[in-house]
């Protein structure tokens, strides 16, 4: 009994929401009322771009126009190019943890599944059909993710950054003074 | 009552298993009217200022006429630290760049494959329940081969 409790307390951390960035219009689905403020996130969304180099790079999206946009990577200020850049994606949410989560549980009860002895036989790959049809569709889920390799489309962005009433003076002088502007 | 803490359990892990995420609309302060049905569902709205700061405000409300924005919330700077508690805040609207409301969603994102692995394991706990106890009646059960090594 307490070994299952244990894989549920290891799963329910693994289900724990972080907090996690990611604003676009949804379904309205389920809408949520008990959200505190300081929950509201007010950094931008972790943006991945490929460039036309076909390098990439993952920071926070600070701010984003028709013709460039402005990534926080790992402190540096680097502002790109739109048409130096191939594929835009944001993450709206991380699964990260539950996929870990889940293919832990599916091991552990892999593991567990030896003391059915001969009943094994049969109940090992039952175990295997019910975990691998929980994982895909969450390590599937696309859901997570906005992204467009258009550049037309890639105003898309301003909504998920942190300025998107654009740069504030104090970081475009940053911007300017790392050297690293229009890399 | 172990029954009890296991339900427990399984409805925080199922509760728990969702993303929220936030639809967001914007609009310049001149052009409030564009935003005015998303606003009037939003809990929260922040008024994007020009030097970076934001305040994230809820119970709020936008009087046009005497051009004021009101409402109990947080001021971040630019660099998202916060410079203010939880307490009323009052911004001129003119003074505001850019204008976002803010909805909250909750997205669910792993309750099928959570329920789906519960049951897996309450079908594999029962197997091992079985199992157990006839191979402590000596009927072979599910380790024959075991029960006749140890048999006398």
């Amino acid at each position: 009994m307490s070994k299952h409790a244990g894989i549920l307390a290891l799963a329910l951390c693994a289900c724990g929401d972080p907090g996690q960035l990611g604003r676009s219009v949804v379904a309205p689905s389920d809408v949520t009322t008990h959200v505190a403020l300081t929950s509201v996130p007010v950094r931008g969304a972790e943006v991945t771009v490929v460039r036309n180099d076909s390098r990439k790079l993952t920071g926070e999206l600070l701010a984003a126009t028709d013709d460039t946009m402005t990534i926080l990577v790992d402190g540096t200020i680097v502002r790109l190019l739109v048409d130096d850049v191939q594929r835009a994606t944001v993450t709206r949410y991380e699964n990260s943890a539950l996929i870990a989560g889940l293919a832990v549980w599916s091991a552990i009860g892999a593991v567990a599944g030896i003391s059915h002895g001969l009943l094994a036989i049969v109940g090992e790959p039952i175990w295997s059909g019910i975990a691998t049809g929980a994982l895909i569709p969450v390590m599937a889920d696309e859901a997570r993710f906005a992204s467009t390799d258009r550049r037309w489309d890639f105003k898309f962005l301003h909504e998920y950054a942190r300025f998107p009433q654009g740069l504030p003076p104090q970081y475009a002088a940053r911007a300017r003074q790392s050297g690293s502007a229009t890399q | 009552m172990r029954r009890g803490v296991a339900a427990l359990l399984l409805l925080a892990l199922l509760s728990s298993c969702s993303r929220t995420i936030y639809e967001a609309h914007f609009a310049p302060p001149a052009q409030l009217a564009k935003i005015s049905e998303a606003a009037a569902r939003a809990p929260f709205i922040k008024c994007h200022m020009p030097d970076g700061r934001v305040f994230v405000l809820q119970q709020w409300s936008i009087e046009e006429g005497t051009g004021l924005v009101e409402g109990f919330g947080i001021e971040y700077d630019a660099d998202r630290n916060a410079k203010s508690g939880l307490r009323r805040q009052s911004l001129k609207l003119a003074d505001v760049a850019l204008i976002e409301t803010n909805r909250p969603y909750n997205v669910d994102v792993g309750t099928g494959p959570v329920i789906a692995l519960a049951i897996g394991t309450g079908v594999s706990v029962i197997l091992s329940v079985i199992c157990l106890a006839t191979t402590q009646a000596s009927s072979g059960g599910c380790f024959p081969h075991a029960t006749r090594a140890l048999a006398p």
